[in-house]
């Protein structure tokens, strides 16, 4: 079985895991292709294949030409695709939520849609403490899915030969982050406080998504044993994360976002268990 | 001397001032009376005109007060479809000084009237901001808790800013007749039902206008002593009176009762400047060409050209952060704002 997975930095937990595991796994054939930060836009289609944008700088094609001698992907070459990370997660929602001294279950009447209290500190002034709907956040939610890359690779993937694809997205962030960050922090401890207004967000971030996601997509869930308060990973699945062109470097230990090998594993099991599924069904 | 006109400058005689100039050329039209500087904190309000003011002040990076930011990762279109970032709170548009007035009060004390949310298809309208939430609120409660925290956001941006900029746009407005309160927009157009027997259409006079602008400064002056305000006339038009006269004189009556308070408050009040940005686009010697084919909308060159002189006083050699990109269509438009009181125009016999 042939196997492509694709996508940004994230790409490494997955990729680093498959290097634990591929052993037990001798049917499969993986091939992997990423490139950190917005640089994965510059993977365009060209006559019904991926290739790299000519405008891209010689170190991303050479990237590319290394995994993909020929030059280009064919999607029609495997059995399914995995993309990998793409958008955030529910990061900037918890943000937004962040900073005021309303508590968010005060703030929502019995009647309302699930009105969140929105902590950002006003600009201009010493404290702020405006709120906002639920359409609010939805709103601000089909924004970042519409600027981000997954809806930029989603696009071009429409454009291709249909293929079975799978999507995980970005973890959520560290539970390191209430530690490690004086700017985000805060507004993470105050989340891991108030459940309800986590699981408001955690349904916004999840319907925005299936609404926007092509027929066809499968979603990979971010594994509920990595999660903890319902919007942090588990230093134990972000520990020692490592780049993926850095050559065994890791993130180091202010970095908040990415997931290391034992996270990637779990997404890969549960790949291989939606394709087995499958094969299952198909006899 | 032989006479007080003997030796005048040139930009006070008409020929010289005006009919040998053209918009673009025109000097010393605007002598400010005090400098803003980038530092200084700067709430914006007023009509839809007031909304190429503080996007232009932004542009140019001074402080405006945003005490109700938007979402993160939020577009700006969609900010501004729920009324965020359009000025320096969620207040909407700001047609009269008798709103402005009862926003101040309101604030301060933390009013808010349960009569004054309207219902429509089973959602809640802010009827003093019926444009802030599309498709409105989930519940009255809601909707009055939203209000609160507004009123609250709105008490900080007061106490907080240093200079205010108001644009005066209208003398007409809807009233509910047992409180008093002012509404942007007649009930019933956006949300609600209008009924003669709750509601009355007001056309404030210059007493009025200016009366209700002093309270303003009077009330801001109690939790922030130090403000010091630049006024402005929207030069656009009505959409549609209901004072029972042709629209073009109401819109001159409008408009001239706008300009001689503010005339006054200028001359009564050391702290207040006036920007004539009514003149810079309206005119003779524009010849029209600043407003849009329905003889209403201004132009993005009107609008720019007014900025361009507002800038010139208060930021000489500045220039917006981000230009626009080469080909796009020039922002400044009144496709840009957002604006209830042309949903008048719905209402207009073809």
């Amino acid at each position: 079985m042939k196997l492509l997975v694709l996508g940004d930095s994230h790409t490494a937990s997955i990729k680093f895991g498959w290097d634990e595991i591929k052993s037990a796994h001798p049917g499969k054939e993986l091939s992997f292709f990423a490139l950190p930060g917005e640089r994965i836009r510059r993977l365009v289609v060209r006559e019904g294949r991926l290739v790299m944008s000519e405008k891209a700088p010689m170190g991303n094609r050479a990237k590319f030409e290394a995994e993909f001698p020929a030059g280009y992907i064919d999607l029609q070459d495997y059995d399914a695709v995995l993309l990998v990370g793409l958008i955030e997660n529910m990061h900037s929602l918890i943000l937004s939520n962040a900073e005021t001294d309303l508590p968010m279950q005060a703030a929502q009447p019995a009647q309302s849609e699930g009105l969140l209290s929105k902590l950002r500190r006003g600009r201009g002034t010493a404290a702020g403490r405006p709120i906002g709907t639920r359409a609010m956040f939805e709103a601000a939610w089909a924004d970042i899915f519409q600027t981000s890359k997954l809806e930029t690779l989603l696009r071009r993937l429409d454009k291709m030969p249909p293929t079975r694809c799978f999507l995980t997205i970005n973890p959520h962030v560290t539970e390191k982050i209430t530690s490690i960050s004086k700017t985000m922090g805060p507004a993470y401890r105050r989340a891991a406080k108030e459940q309800a207004a986590v699981e408001v967000l955690s349904q916004i971030a999840a319907q925005g998504l299936a609404r926007n996601l092509p027929e066809g997509v499968e979603l990979i869930a971010q594994p509920e044993e990595t999660v903890v308060s319902g919007c942090m990973t588990g230093s134990r699945f972000t520990s020692g994360a490592e780049k993926y062109y850095g050559e065994g470097e890791t993130f180091g230990k202010k970095d908040i976002y990415h997931a290391n090998r034992a996270y990637g594993i779990l997404i890969l099991e549960e790949f291989f268990a939606r394709l087995a599924a499958d094969e299952g069904r198909d006899t | 001397m032989t006479n007080p006109y003997e030796n005048l400058p040139a930009d006070r005689f008409w020929r010289s001032g005006v009919a040998a100039q053209t918009p673009f050329t025109v000097q010393d039209i605007y002598a400010k009376r005090f400098s803003l500087t980038k530092t200084d904190r700067v709430a914006v309000a007023g009509s839809c005109f007031a909304q190429h003011v503080g996007r232009n002040l932004r542009e140019r990076g001074f402080a405006v007060v945003d005490v109700e930011p938007p979402l993160a990762g939020m577009s700006e279109a969609t900010a501004h479809s729920f009324g965020l970032s359009i000025y320096s709170a969620r207040y909407g548009n700001i047609y009269t000084a008798r709103q402005l007035l009862q926003l101040v009060e309101d604030a301060l004390a933390g009013t808010v009237r349960s009569e004054d949310f309207f219902e429509k298809d089973g959602r809640f309208y802010d009827g003093i901001r019926p444009n802030i939430e599309p498709g409105g609120f989930a519940s009255l409660e809601e909707a009055m808790m939203l209000r609160r925290a507004h009123l609250a956001q709105v008490k900080q941006m007061l106490g907080a800013m240093d200079v205010f900029v108001f644009t005066f746009g209208l003398t007409e407005a809807w009233r509910r007749k047992k409180t008093g309160t002012i509404y942007p927009v007649c009930p019933g157009v956006i949300a609600g039902e209008f009924s003669d027997a709750e509601f009355e259409f007001v056309n404030f006079n210059y007493e009025q206008t200016k009366g209700d602008f002093e309270k303003v400064m009077k009330v801001i002056a109690a939790v922030n002593p130090r403000v010091k305000y630049i006024t402005t006339v929207s030069p656009v038009p009505l959409t549609a009176t209901a004072s029972g006269n042709h629209v073009l004189p109401a819109t001159t009556y409008s408009k001239s009762v706008l300009r001689a308070v503010c005339g006054m408050l200028y001359e009564e009040n050391p702290q207040l400047d006036y920007f004539p940005s009514y003149e810079l686009v309206s005119a003779p010697f524009t010849m029209g060409q600043f407003f849009e084919k329905n003889m209403r909308s201004v132009t993005p060159e009107g609008v720019g050209n007014a900025m361009r002189v507002f800038f010139e006083a208060h930021d000489p050699g500045g220039t917006p952060k981000a230009e626009p990109a080469q080909g796009a269509a020039p922002e400044g438009g009144e496709d840009d704002l957002v604006c209830e009181e042309i949903l008048l125009e719905a209402f207009a016999k073809d």
